[in-house]
């Protein structure tokens, strides 16, 4: 693999790691991941990876919000959110391109009910929008909250406080 | 550079035209199917229809066997199973299905169980759960506006829950299409209209919808130039076959397109109030599109604009000033509404469905942000968005 690609590999990879292990922190810091994530059932497990083979992290639902399962190299999930490839994975990771406008281009596939794929991209837009600066936020997503500054910064820092407090737990 | 890129599929063969359902049994056999299972409804044989597809085949020196024609107007997932094992029972090999909207959505998910095997649906709902072929499957419509004999989705209603699963898979579109104008000719002027503003909004969602394309475009929007000109002709003149066809040409050329382009928040609240309210679904597009698009219009106004030629004619698109092709192509929208309101009372609000209570709204307002269509909306909707364009929707009595 050439080292341009290895670096892509790479960079994808921790970034998926950040945003699990995010989501799982926002989901016990903010209020309106909380809510939305109430709508899908416990124990539902959620994997976001890169075909065939590439970078992926898992998620469980849990009764008090998301924990993070991980990297596995296999096994399935009750929703699976499949980069076709790399560079598809890097368009949105980079955040050139927002989650549903790649859903749109064909460059996601979905595996699971689309009703909970909508759940859990409202909350991963959320999450975008409270730890990214906003100039860069606005590319992430499809429109950016109203928020005000300081309730940002208060989520954003709690949430980057916990993301190394997040470890990595078993399935329930 | 631009990062755009889609993909387009539409392998359905389809035959329209006159006369086109008697190509239909070369068709099953060049396709090694000698057992096909007729799914209709009791509304469609009572109007004969299935006659014509029986005497197709009699003259052919075949039969067709068995025919259910149990088929609920709102599917549901005991239904799809009950057909299934009916399917297995009789050793079918594929499946004919006559009928609108819910007798093609129930023969794609049968199809998903005698074909995939199991006897849940729930199995398989969401979006590329099928890995491989189905068994054949024709789809003759007979009302003009669901496409669903080219798209790749069937919504079902889960028996047990108050709420539409939607199955997605390239495989779940039919083999064949059969576009015979002897099958549309009876529908009374209110289902005509319904269906057809179903095929407009199909066309108008994926013109200006997230995944628009270069092809699907082309097929929506030639789709809105058919209707425009052949429903007046058509509550005019029911019995005209010419114009019918057109209907019917037009909503499967909106099915291709919307099935490759998807469509947005028109069909996230209309799924909703559907299922709420109990309205149909082409009422439900009808109502809520010119309020739809005035929600999305800054993020749309160029690709409405563009719309002008096919929905109000060439000449009121060359007499209009370009900055406001966008406002006129709603207004042509609702004038057709006002003509269809006044041909056969199809609401055009809320309030003149007579249907739905302002206490639902809060309900059809969570079930639609869950919808998947609204993924590909242009623009962002949450909660207290919908309950806006709801709102708006409501009429002017509000």
């Amino acid at each position: 693999m050439r080292i341009g690609s290895k670096l892509k590999r790479a960079y994808v990879a921790t970034m998926m790691r950040i945003v699990g292990r995010g989501l799982a922190a926002a989901s016990r810091v903010d209020s309106e991941i909380a809510h939305e994530l109430s709508h899908l059932p416990v124990e539902m497990t959620i994997a976001m990876r890169v075909y065939p083979n590439g970078p992926c992290c898992f998620l469980q639902k849990t009764h008090d919000g998301l924990s993070y399962l991980g990297v596995r190299d296999s096994g399935t999930a009750d929703m699976d959110i499949i980069f076709k490839h790399l560079q598809h994975a890097w368009l949105v990771y980079t955040f050139q391109e927002n989650t549903p406008t790649a859903f749109a281009r064909n460059r996601i596939i979905l595996d699971g009910e689309v009703s909970h794929a909508t759940v859990f991209n409202r909350c991963l837009a959320r999450l975008l929008a409270l730890i990214l600066p906003r100039v860069i936020a606005r590319h992430a997503v499809k429109r950016y909250p109203a928020i005000a500054l300081w309730n940002k910064l208060f989520l954003a820092t709690s949430i980057y406080l916990r993301i190394p407090l997040e470890r990595t737990r078993s399935a329930l | 550079m631009t990062s755009r890129y889609y993909e387009f599929y539409c392998p359905v063969k389809i035959l329209a035209g006159l006369r086109a359902l008697e190509h239909l049994p070369a068709e099953l056999a060049e396709r090694g199917c000698a057992a096909p299972m007729v799914l209709t409804d009791k509304g469609v044989r009572q109007a004969g229809l299935v006659d014509h597809v029986e005497l197709a085949f009699e003259e052919s020196g075949l039969s067709l066997n068995p025919v259910f024609d149990d088929i609920p107007p709102d599917s549901s997932t005991d239904v799809v199973e009950q057909i299934a094992r009916l399917f297995n029972e009789n050793n079918c090999d594929s499946l004919i299905a006559v009928g609108g909207g819910s007798v093609l959505d129930t023969a794609k998910a049968v199809n998903i169980l005698v074909s995939e095997g199991g006897e849940y649906l729930r199995a398989y709902v969401g979006a590329h759960k099928l890995t491989r072929p189905l068994k054949p499957l024709v789809a003759i419509a007979t009302t003009a506006g669901t496409g669903s004999e080219v798209t790749s989705v069937a919504v079902i209603k889960d028996t047990h829950k108050q709420k539409k699963d939607a199955f997605q898979s390239s495989h779940l579109m039919p083999s064949v299409a059969v576009i015979d104008p002897r099958m549309t000719l009876t529908v009374p002027p209110a289902i005509t209209a319904a269906t057809a503003m179903d095929a407009l909004t199909h066309s108008v969602e994926a013109y200006t919808c997230l995944a628009r394309n270069p092809i699907s475009d082309a097929y929506a929007s030639a789709a809105i130039r058919k209707i425009v000109t052949a429903l007046p002709t058509v509550l005019a003149e029911p019995e005209n076959a010419d114009a019918r066809l057109d209907l019917a040409e037009a909503a499967t050329m909106a099915g291709i397109a919307f099935s490759n382009s998807m469509v947005g928040l028109v069909h996230a609240i209309g799924h909703s109030l559907g299922a709420v309210c109990h309205l149909h679904h082409g009422t439900c597009m009808s109502l809520l599109l010119p309020y739809v698009l005035e929600y999305n219009y800054e993020a749309i106004r160029e690709d409405l604009g563009d719309l002008l030629p096919f929905l109000a004619g060439d000449e009121v698109a060359r007499a209009t000033p370009r900055e406001e092709h966008a406002r006129a192509s709603i207004a042509a929208i609702c004038t057709l509404r006002d003509v269809i309101f006044n041909a056969t009372q199809l609401p055009r609000n809320l309030s003149e469905a007579g249907k739905v209570d302002k206490s639902q709204l809060a309900k059809i307002a969570d079930l639609a942000v869950d919808d998947g269509a609204l993924m590909f909306n242009p623009v962002e909707a949450d909660r207290s968005d919908v309950l806006k364009v709801l709102d708006n929707a409501w009429g002017p009595a509000n």
